[in-house]
């Protein structure tokens, strides 16, 4: 991971305000999509901030109450710095002297987004075989 | 023995709703906040208490439950629905002639919200150079009306419909011009307007369109027009519970304050006892709450991780697939982040 020494803030020339099309889901090619920065003075990497381009509440609610449920986690939190700026920081923040990269974590975090995925999908696919529905427009009383 | 324990455990799984407010809100449970719960996520947990059931199909709506997960896990479907989930719609009109009373640009604005039946899986989405379009990121229409005045009016008449010729300007206006082998590959039916009697201008003789525009993929966060639902919501399961046996005038009133359907009115030994029938269509409106002899013998409440999800879709995809594309669009996300760490460590 890029560790800088501190939160930089955008330059003009990567302001999202010129049209960019890349926001787009399947857009793969765009650099720089995930980075990360350390606060001053620390040298461990358990405290991080990821800064996700592109992404708004979406993925950082979703990001955020997940890696709040690991026990080894001691602090995590996502903000949408301006609304003007297609970016989200999550912080994540591993208890002291764990020596757990806070890397780690927001892997986990993701990894288990996707299995959660997999499985609501599974279940979902099961349902529509079952084909145990109303089918009349109005069951609502 | 009823105080502790149960207050825990309603309050882990209930929102109570008071007459001035609404208690135990917020849904997440994170390990530490409750003592003697284990609160740490395992998949296996997640697995377990994870539940669907689809409860109503009909046209372009689906109503279904999707039990034991998070808010921020339904949220997330429900946000990618409206605006990361792709639709077609027309993107660029380019104006021939325009002698109608509509701007040009309000002309091109109203043309770009008619929802269209092509299904965007089958398509690319167009590359940022701006190249000449092909066909699999492109659907072609053109729109051409000219007004005039019926040769076969009544003298006397001024009704509109009678005067004039092609002065109302709909949706099945729109004729498709296929790109490459795209004609061998869709009908215009498959492509076109889901419904062909939106209004797009109304004209007076002399008055003419003739433009062509071209249909593109894109997604609901670049321009509303791209988002592929009508609706996409949920709510909690509402659950109202009786304490006391409510009786005769009381329970009829106790009726009253929720929407039909929900409290049912049982006869027993000649009296008329308030029960719950079906909580699950109430409004929650708490009107129950108002009257102070009835306020004592109801609590009411919602299940927090027991979400009814609603899904009204625009036309082109079902609302099953919709949600199912949801499903990928948020997998693919992830998984491109993932990507990104790993070939950065």
């Amino acid at each position: 991971m890029s560790g800088g020494t501190g939160y930089t803030p955008m330059s003009p020339k990567e302001s999202p305000m010129k049209k960019d099309k890349s926001q787009q889901p399947d857009d793969s090619d765009e650099e720089d999509i995930l980075s990360s920065v350390c606060p001053d003075g620390l040298a461990d990497d358990s405290v991080r901030t990821f800064i996700f381009k592109n992404q708004n509440h979406t993925l950082g609610n979703l990001l955020r109450d997940q890696i709040l449920k690991y026990p080894e986690v001691h602090f995590c939190g996502y903000s949408q710095p301006h609304p003007g700026e297609r970016v989200m920081h999550l912080r994540v923040q591993t208890l002291p002297g764990s020596g757990i990269p806070a890397g780690d974590m927001l892997k986990k975090g993701l990894k288990d987004v996707i299995a959660m995925c997999e499985h609501v999908e599974d279940l979902f696919n099961e349902e529509l075989e079952k084909k145990e529905w109303e089918t009349d427009s109005s069951a609502n009383p | 023995m009823s105080g502790g324990m149960d207050n825990m455990l309603s309050s882990r799984k209930l929102a109570v709703m008071g007459k001035h407010e609404v208690i135990n809100a917020s849904g997440s449970l994170c390990p530490g906040s409750y003592f003697g719960y284990d609160d740490a996520w395992t998949l296996d947990k997640f697995k377990q208490r994870t539940q669907i059931k689809i409860i109503r199909m009909a046209g372009n709506e689906m109503e279904f439950d999707l039990i034991g997960v998070e808010p921020s896990l339904a949220n997330a479907f429900r946000r990618i629905l409206l605006a990361e989930v792709p639709s077609m719609a027309f993107e660029k009109v380019f104006l021939q002639n325009n002698t109608s009373i509509i701007p040009d640009e309000v002309l091109a604005h109203r043309l770009g919200l008619i929802p269209l039946k092509a299904d965007p899986r089958l398509f690319e989405y167009r590359p940022k150079d701006e190249s000449s379009p092909s066909e699999q990121d492109t659907l072609k229409f053109e729109l051409k009306v000219k007004c005039t005045w019926n040769p076969n009016r009544p003298a006397d008449s001024s009704e509109p419909d009678e005067m004039y010729q092609n002065h109302k300007v709909y949706s099945g206006n729109l004729r498709w011009i296929p790109i490459g082998s795209q004609s061998r590959m869709y009908t215009a039916k498959d492509v076109g307007p889901v419904e062909p009697d939106i209004l797009i201008a109304k004209l007076r003789p002399g008055h003419e369109i003739d433009l062509t525009m071209d249909a593109v993929k894109g997604i609901g966060s670049d321009h509303a027009k791209f988002s592929p639902v009508a609706t996409a919501f949920y709510r909690l399961l509402p659950q109202i519970t009786l304490h006391k046996e409510v009786v005769g005038e009381a329970a009829e009133r106790l009726q009253k304050c929720f929407s039909p359907g929900v409290i049912k009115l049982v006869e027993k030994k000649g009296r008329r006892i308030a029960a719950v029938h079906d909580a699950r269509y109430d409004s929650c409106s708490r009107n129950v709450l108002r009257y102070d002899d009835l306020a004592d013998c109801v609590s009411l409440g919602r299940v927090k991780d027991h979400f009814i999800f609603s899904i009204e879709s625009v036309g082109a995809v079902s609302p099953p697939s919709l949600f199912i594309e949801s499903i990928r669009a948020l997998k693919a996300k992830c998984r491109k982040f993932l990507r990104e760490i790993e070939k950065e460590a």
